[in-house]
């Protein structure tokens, strides 16, 4: 300061300003030195943790959904499978207008069929990068949304994502629906095989990384990423279930169960005896696949629409679940006299009887210790030999041959048939057997008569039918099985399902007896309400009290038929339970047998079992209708003639215009051909009569009355007091004259 | 007093126009940090301004233009002789407190009152005005009374002009104005000989008030949690920590080297407005730690060049000037890398030379003509 000379007055900077220019600058450069100092530890020591951080904003990680496999059945007929459709994904973030909001929720909310207010809403979420607004949608919709999205300029905002995703569909809709079961919103299989083989058919998921910018767009060329891992598709199922014979099961099945207001519906199961593989099995009510939460059943509908506030939602709920149960595998019931089948075997294997020499008496009730049973017969069959009781289905002579064999010897061969074990199906949730549910090696006497004619006992369908397939194939039990192969996505095997014989329980000679008193029994004696022309069916009827007080105070039966067919060699067995019917006759002979009837005559042909007539069925057989038309009249006549066939001519013209049955079609014997010979006679329509009811001749008469063919299935050739009890053509449908309606008959004798 | 005639006929300018002695390291410089804050503006802006202007150039045609119109207002200035502002200072500080009081009544965006809607500069900001309207009115009072400034009466004349640009800058709010305008006025002050117990009790008064309000009443309570735990309110409030999450997301990715030259990924949407405030994140994220010691460094340069001028100058109006304009640019350059290095709560401040912007670019180039005016006339050396 003393060197500054540049005077007291000088207006010149002084020495002292540059001094505090300084000191003042140094603070400052201070300050920066302490930011550059932060920006080092920012940007090098913690260099990792931020680019990891920015990294992953960068980067978007699509999980790529994996195929689930299909589900063939047996044939290659595919029962479920998935397909692909797109997912809708709004990021509200990006939308920067309250007009873009406007226009999204007024024209997407149209294009995807969505509630415009919600979309709205949705709209406004200004924070929320992922919005779904729309899943499951299909090609031609997402086709239009792509458009609106790039007619109005919204194709680089990343407002909107569209992802490809796999929608479950099953072609069928309700055909085999409790055994396919179906998956939830995520694909996770729920009910039946697509829950017990979900691993199977769901697959690996992949990923899809790739690099996006703030609003979830694009980054430019120069800084795209991609990384896929592939996601790996699920196996696909190849089912034992012939979807064929699942839908003549289901066809049959359903028309008892309606016919008979069934209110706890209805199983039928068909088994390959020799392979264990399940063929078909069917239950209704069943739902629909495609919208498995809507309840099916009308009735149950109509009774919960008359509940209300909690009480509907329950009832809807128990409704849901129970139609998705597939009572097959999952519910237990009492067997009745169909387990006669296997007291007959057990008694013969232990020698306790035999077929020829062993007599019973039945005076229409039996004594064990305190207790009477009756037989279903007040005043008994009388003297009786053993395929006699089988036939007459007598509960006394049975209880005789339990007390015989005794409880020991009885739970053995009770075991022994698998009655107290899960079969072991491939499929979810088979119900367990427990003690409760049967009696144990200490049964008293009178629980060894209850047990022996198939009483106070429980058991599942599935062990019932897998039981009557050790019976049919000679002795073994087999695990039955609905899954027959797996298959990679390219087709390959991965696995095959092996028949499993878990052990045998009877001889082969024994099963044989039984199998001949069965089918005798079908042929003209108590169980011939499943008599199929042509082929030898062996079976047994069976009808239980159940014992469940309901709430109605009515008494109410599981009525069921067991069967297997042909006789000789048993390639399949049927079985049919109807649980609660409410028709006036309920016994399982009339519930079950004609759904056991209608299955085996349709399914037996198509199986490629060829059938035997007997001299007496061939003679009632079809004949092939000649092909007269443009013929004369004249000759006409005596073509058909020729063929056992009567004529009936309509108009007045001389040569034949048109002909009904046309050439080449199959009807009975003794049909009638109606000719239409003028314009104005071509076509003439009749009414179908009512048929149900009628006995054969009947039948007959009111056929040829109307000029109507009628083809007649099940009994009713050889029974004088069997009636008609379905005709494929229902009362006042409108058919041309001459047309064939087929009938079935059934008898009304009532065999528990 | 500041019409005291002794005093003022030695700062009577000459003439009007004064055009010897060009200073070429000064333009040298300058020219530097322009054109690579064009380059880096260009880098950082492309993306941002093709998705929300349909147009990758937006940002830089407009700044190439800025820098044109701000180049001639530089040379323009620098042939003007810087003694004529004396005539002038006091009536800018006027226009300038006008124009402050009249933002206050402009409709605000989000509740911020700072720009003026003008037709052909757009938005202008009345307090890039003020800077400079407290730079001339402090090197004039200063270089006029240099002797009196000592005294306690001058110690409040001056606060009081500091305090009313700095109230009405607050209450836009636009606190990194403010600071800035404090800082300016703060170093001139002490530079030219302020009473410094009372600056002293004054600035301990200030740091007292502002952590009265911020810890015990509450004030900015958001900024400043964000500010210290910056991850941890992101994850609360994604929007809120936002701006300051992004901008460490950016230079924490450049390491020493950084991703390369227009390879920021952080510019492509996830920072807002990357050609603003926040346009030396995406410096530090291209070119690393090495690229913004870089930019520091040049900045540097020009505040030593800034300084020499000062210590050189022919007077003390055109030291006091030279001192006020380069402490400007050290300031603003001070706060804009501490924000986005979040070394201090987030006020949005833009980079000099780099962030877009018309107002600010073309002022701080007419101040650095005033800049060059004042070296024409100083000294070669100082003893």
């Amino acid at each position: 300061m003393a060197q500054d000379n540049r005077g007291k007055n000088s207006t010149q900077p002084t020495r002292q300003m540059w001094f505090r220019t300084l000191f003042s600058f140094v603070i400052l450069g201070l300050f920066l030195l302490a930011i550059i100092g932060h920006l080092f530890y920012i940007q090098v020591i913690q260099n990792e943790y931020w680019s990891t951080q920015a990294v992953s904003q960068q980067l978007n990680d699509i999980v790529v959904s994996p195929h689930r496999g299909t589900i063939y059945d047996r044939n290659g007929t595919v029962l479920a499978e998935s397909m692909q459709v797109w997912t809708v994904i709004m990021a509200p973030s990006n939308i920067k207008q309250e007009e873009t909001r406007e226009k999204i929720a007024d024209n997407v909310s149209k294009l995807l069929d969505i509630d415009r207010d919600e979309l709205y809403e949705k709209t406004k979420r200004s924070e929320s990068q992922y919005e779904k607004i729309a899943s499951k949608l299909e090609y031609p919709i997402v086709e239009k949304l792509t458009k609106w999205i790039e007619d109005n300029e919204l194709d680089n905002t990343g407002i909107f994502r569209i992802v490809t995703d796999y929608k479950r569909t099953y072609p069928f809709g309700s055909l085999a629906s409790t055994v396919i079961g179906f998956t939830g919103t995520d694909y996770y299989g729920l009910y039946g095989l697509e829950a017990e083989y979900n691993e199977t058919l769901s697959g690996v998921a992949g990923r899809l990384v790739t690099a996006q910018n703030g609003v979830g767009g694009d980054m430019p060329v120069t800084l795209t990423y991609e990384k896929t891992v592939d996601a790996e598709n699920g196996n696909n199922l190849v089912l034992s279930i012939d979807s064929n014979i699942q839908r003549i099961a289901e066809k049959y099945l359903e028309e008892s169960v309606i016919n008979n207001a069934v209110t706890n519906r209805g199983v039928s199961i068909v088994m390959n005896v020799k392979t264990g593989a399940i063929l078909a099995m069917a239950v209704k009510g069943d739902f629909n696949l495609n919208d498995p939460w809507n309840v099916q059943d009308k009735s149950v509908l109509t009774t919960i629409a008359k509940l209300s506030g909690d009480a509907k939602n329950k009832a809807l709920v128990e409704a849901r679940q129970k139609q998705w149960v597939n009572k097959c595998v999952s519910e237990f019931y009492e067997p009745g006299s169909v387990f006669k089948i296997f007291t007959s075997c057990m008694a013969l294997e232990e020698g306790v009887a035999d077929t020829k020499t062993t007599t019973f008496y039945c005076p229409g009730y039996k004594e064990v210790e305190d207790s009477t049973i009756v037989c279903w017969r007040s005043w008994g069959h009388g003297e009786q030999h053993f395929p006699d009781i089988i036939s007459n289905s007598c509960n006394p002579a049975f209880i005789t041959l339990g007390l015989a064999l005794g409880g020991e010897r009885f739970y053995k061969y009770f075991v022994g048939f698998g009655f107290t074990e899960p079969t072991g199906i491939d499929t979810l949730s088979e119900a367990i057997s427990n003690p409760g549910l049967y009696h144990g090696i200490d049964m008293s006497n009178v629980d060894v008569a209850t047990s022996s004619i198939g009483q106070t006992f429980k058991i599942t369908p599935i062990q019932m039918i897998t039981a009557i397939s050790a019976v049919a194939n000679g002795g073994y039990l087999l695990e039955p099985y609905l899954v027959s192969e797996i298959k990679d996505d390219n087709g390959n095997i991965i696995s095959t399902t092996n028949t499993i014989k878990k052990r045998q329980v009877v001889s082969t000679e024994t099963t044989k007896q039984v199998t001949e008193m069965l089918a005798a029994a079908v042929n003209g004696g108590g169980s011939k309400n499943v008599y199929v022309a042509g082929y030898r069916v062996a079976g047994k009827s069976g009808t239980a009290d159940k014992t469940e007080t309901r709430l109605d105070g009515s008494n109410t039966v599981w009525g069921s038929f067991g069967t297997f067919a042909p006789a000789d060699d048993p390639v399949i067995a049927c079985l049919t339970i109807i649980d609660e019917p409410h028709s006036s006759n309920r016994y399982g002979s009339h519930v079950a047998g004609p759904v056991c009837q209608g299955i085996l005559s349709e399914a037996l042909p198509y199986l490629g079992v060829e059938p035997v007539y007997t001299a007496e069925e061939l003679a009632s057989l079809s004949t092939t209708t000649p092909n007269v038309t443009g013929k004369e009249v004249s000759t006409a006549n005596t073509i058909i003639a020729n063929n056992d066939l009567d004529v009936h001519i309509l108009g007045n013209g001389k040569t034949v215009l048109e002909q009904v049955p046309e050439s080449g079609h199959s009807i009975p014997r003794g049909g009638t051909v109606v000719l239409f010979t003028d314009e104005e006679s071509v076509g003439t329509i009749v009414t179908v009569p009512k048929f149900i009811g009628m006995t054969l001749s009947q039948a007959n008469t009111t056929a040829s009355k109307y000029h109507l063919n009628i083809d007649v299935t099940g009994i009713g050739l050889e029974s004088g007091t069997a009636t008609c009890v379905r005709q494929n053509w229902q009362e006042g449908a409108r058919l041309e004259m001459g047309s064939v309606i087929q009938l079935t008959f059934a008898t009304q004798d009532s065999i528990a | 007093m500041a019409n005291e005639p002794s005093q003022l006929s030695h700062a009577k300018p000459s003439k009007i126009f004064y055009a010897k002695n060009f200073d070429k390291f000064l333009f040298l410089f300058v020219l530097l940090l322009l054109v690579v804050g064009l380059m880096c503006l260009f880098s950082s802006s492309h993306a941002y301004a093709n998705y929300y202007e349909n147009d990758s150039y937006f940002y830089i045609k407009k700044q190439l233009v800025f820098a044109l119109i701000g180049l001639l207002v530089m040379f323009a200035a620098s042939i003007v002789d810087y003694h004529i502002y004396h005539k002038f200072a006091a009536m800018f500080y006027g226009v300038s407190v006008f124009l402050l009081v009249l933002v206050l009544a402009m409709p605000s965006s989000t509740g911020v009152h700072r720009w003026i809607y003008l037709p052909v500069i757009n938005n202008f900001q009345p307090s890039e005005l003020a800077k400079f309207a407290i730079i001339l009115l402090f090197a004039h009072i200063i270089s006029l009374n240099y002797k009196s400034m000592g005294n306690t009466k001058m110690f409040f004349i001056t606060m009081a002009l500091l305090g009313v640009v700095c109230g009405l800058t607050i209450i836009e709010p636009h606190l990194s104005g403010t600071i800035l305008l404090a800082g300016i006025g703060i170093i001139m002050l002490f530079v030219g000989g302020i009473n410094r117990p009372l600056l002293g009790l004054c600035i301990a008064a200030g740091i007292a008030a502002v952590a009265f309000l911020v810890f015990v009443k509450g004030y900015e309570h958001d900024r400043i949690e964000v500010w210290l735990d910056p991850m941890g309110t992101f994850a609360k409030d994604r929007d809120q920590a936002w701006q300051t999450v992004q901008s460490l997301f950016a230079i924490g990715s450049g390491g020493i080297v950084g991703l390369g030259i227009g390879n920021s990924r952080q510019k492509h949407l996830f920072l807002p407005e990357p050609q603003n405030d926040f346009i030396y994140s995406v410096i530090c994220e291209e070119l690393g730690f090495v690229g913004a010691l870089i930019v520091i460094v040049l900045f540097l340069c020009l505040i030593i060049k800034g300084l020499s001028i000062a210590r050189r100058a022919n007077d003390k109006f055109g030291s006091m000037i030279a001192l006020g304009i380069t402490a400007q640019i050290f300031i603003q350059l001070l706060l804009n890398i501490a924000v986005v290095t979040n070394s201090m709560p987030n006020t949005g401040i833009g980079l000099p030379f780099f962030s877009y912007g018309g107002t600010s670019l073309i002022m701080l180039l007419g101040e650095i003509g005033v800049l060059f005016s004042v070296s024409r006339q100083a000294k070669k050396r100082v003893k």
